[in-house]
């Protein structure tokens, strides 16, 4: 893994908004950054991301197994009590998933470091499946890089694929969030768009829309029963909200479904570590209240159970700090993980975090963010990969 | 997984993203069958086995909660025959104590753009062949296929999600 200096188009923003990438640029900053890229080799794509994912998601399977048995790791993590036993039901029957996005830490050396899977929510999608495609073949086209190089990308492919799974042509999936965000709007267009690809009928709404019928299904604003809800709205948001009770009851298939409330939570790291203490590629995580903490000497990364984007973070290194690096936010009163420190490899003056995709629970890809502090929050900047075809 | 060559999709192209607008759905009738029982469905054909069996789970599902319930055994024999009724047992909407009809027929279940509909238990009154859905409406004469222009529904509450500031996508 090298960061290397790149040629920036110079008309790359045409290109942006032409397919839709809306925020190419967010409050007058980068997002989107092709002055720099990252490199790597095949095959250390392969057996330091790649496989290493695979390996996260089956661990992730087996937690799964066990926290949606166990009431009190639901309580835990502050699964609601009226969830559990629909939880558990979600997770027995199967139902089906469509992606996540585990956040490693990894410099090139060393095995990948997983921070945390965002297992209900990932956004920065479009631009890891398409925007990031696209740079690859025109850097390729206008002579920049080699026509062998290749990228750790098939979520374009994977996602249509997922969709043909779930549903295929008979199926109308609603997707819903908050409109007026457009990193949401982007990346709801987006999976619509897949849909729409993958044969299905596709149909953007408000969350707010989402009605109630008599028999608890879910509406849209045109009275239509919404069959398949994508839902890019915090599960852990909707069973607090008034309508959550519906979402144990209701024959609307949710995407992601309820037992993706167990992942998407950083009480799934504690989980992780006490199932496999010392795999590779988990950091040493303990619950708040977990005497265990201790053997962390305060070199410690303290996290909310629930919390989006590095918001409510606590970052502390005793040798090397006088005072704790935080992150403000709404999150924190749900109850807190302590996770040992591992700070991100710098690469010139960018603190790098690798996401990992996966689609349909397989690898399927990856997006580099960089930012200036160790805390990858708002302010990262989309940073294009390519493997080496040397 | 490791070893399959090339990493990356061999192609991405956009439908409807930067140019065009998503737009809603239209009208389009449904293909369904009714059966008398997993059997009938399976024999038929048009659905495999699985299905049959699964979709007449899930009706008799529907029927033992959510049957159409009488107070009493004669008020249920009006409508449905000397023969044709039940006690229901505590698992019923309705309680123990009432009764209702025996489900002569199923319809299969569909999820379409303008309705998504469940497999639904079906009833036939005394001296008539039609099938007729918990509400009494008739459905279908005969057993077999049937084309239904699925009805929208009624939204009895709205707005029960999204109040919370914070909710997005990260």
């Amino acid at each position: 893994m090298k960061r290397v200096a790149m040629t920036e188009r110079s008309d790359w923003q045409i290109g942006a908004e032409a397919c839709g990438f809306s925020v190419h640029t967010m409050d007058g900053r980068r997002y989107w950054d092709e002055r720099h890229a990252y490199v790597f080799g095949l095959d250390e794509i392969e057996t330091m991301i790649e496989d290493p994912t695979a390996d996260l998601l089956s661990l992730c399977y087996r937690a799964v197994d066990e926290i949606s048995k166990s009431p009190a790791l639901m309580r835990r993590m502050a699964i609601p009590d009226d969830f559990h036993q629909a939880v558990a039901r979600s997770w027995r029957n199967g139902d089906r998933d469509l992606y996540g996005r585990f956040d490693l830490a990894y410099d090139g050396t060393g095995p990948a470091k997983l921070f945390e899977f965002n297992a209900d929510t990932p956004t920065s999608l479009f631009e890891a499946a398409v925007f990031q495609w696209y740079w690859l073949e025109d850097m390729k086209a206008r002579g920049y890089l080699s026509g062998e190089a290749d990228q750790f990308n098939s979520l374009h492919e994977r996602l249509i694929k997922a969709f043909e799974l779930l549903g295929g042509k008979e199926t109308t999936f609603h997707f819903a969030g908050l409109l007026e965000n457009a990193e949401d709007r982007m990346t709801l267009e987006y999976l619509a768009d897949c849909a729409t690809q993958a044969g299905c009928r596709a149909k953007l709404i408000e969350i707010s829309d989402i009605g109630i019928d008599a028999a608890d299904w879910m509406t849209d604003a045109d009275d239509t029963r919404i069959s398949t809800l994508f839902k890019l709205y915090p599960l852990e948001d909707m069973v607090r909200e008034e309508f959550g009770t519906y979402l144990s009851t209701t024959p609307t298939r949710m995407i992601e479904p309820l037992w993706k409330l167990t992942l998407s939570n950083k009480g799934l790291m504690p989980v992780l570590w006490d199932l496999f203490p010392d795999h590779p590629n988990l950091l040493p995580s303990f619950f708040e209240d977990d005497p265990r903490v201790a053997e962390l000497a305060g070199r410690q990364v303290v996290k909310p159970l629930l919390s989006r984007e590095g918001a409510n973070i606590t970052l502390v290194d005793p040798a090397t700090m006088t005072d704790p690096l935080q992150v403000e936010g709404p999150y924190g009163e749900e109850g807190k993980i302590v996770q040992a420190l591992n700070l991100l490899p710098r690469f010139g003056d960018s603190w790098t975090l690798i996401g990992s995709w996966v689609v349909a629970g397989q690898p399927a890809g990856m997006g580099i963010r960089e930012d200036d502090t160790p805390i990858t929050g708002i302010t990262a900047r989309f940073v294009p990969h390519y493997i080496d075809g040397a | 997984m490791a070893g399959t060559g090339v990493k990356k999709s061999v192609s991405v192209s956009l439908l409807l993203m930067g140019t065009a607008a998503l737009g809603g759905c239209n009208g389009e009738k449904v293909e369904t069958a009714v059966y008398q029982d997993a059997e009938a469905c399976t024999a038929a054909g048009i659905y495999g086995e699985q299905k049959c069996e699964s979709d007449f789970q899930e009706a008799d599902r529907a029927h033992r909660l959510n049957a159409p319930a009488f107070a009493t055994a004669v008020d249920c024999q009006k409508q449905f025959g000397k023969d044709g009724c039940q006690p229901t047992d505590d698992q019923h909407a309705s309680g123990a104590g009432h009764f209702i009809p025996f489900m002569t027929g199923y319809l299969i279940g569909r999820f379409t753009p303008q309705t998504a509909f469940g497999p639904q238990p079906l009833y036939q009154f005394a001296g008539s062949k039609s099938y007729r859905i918990a509400s009494g409406a008739v459905i279908a004469d005969k057993p077999g296929r049937l084309s239904l222009w699925p009805s929208k529904t009624t939204t009895m509450r709205k707005g029960g999600f999204g109040s919370r500031a914070h909710g997005h996508g990260g």
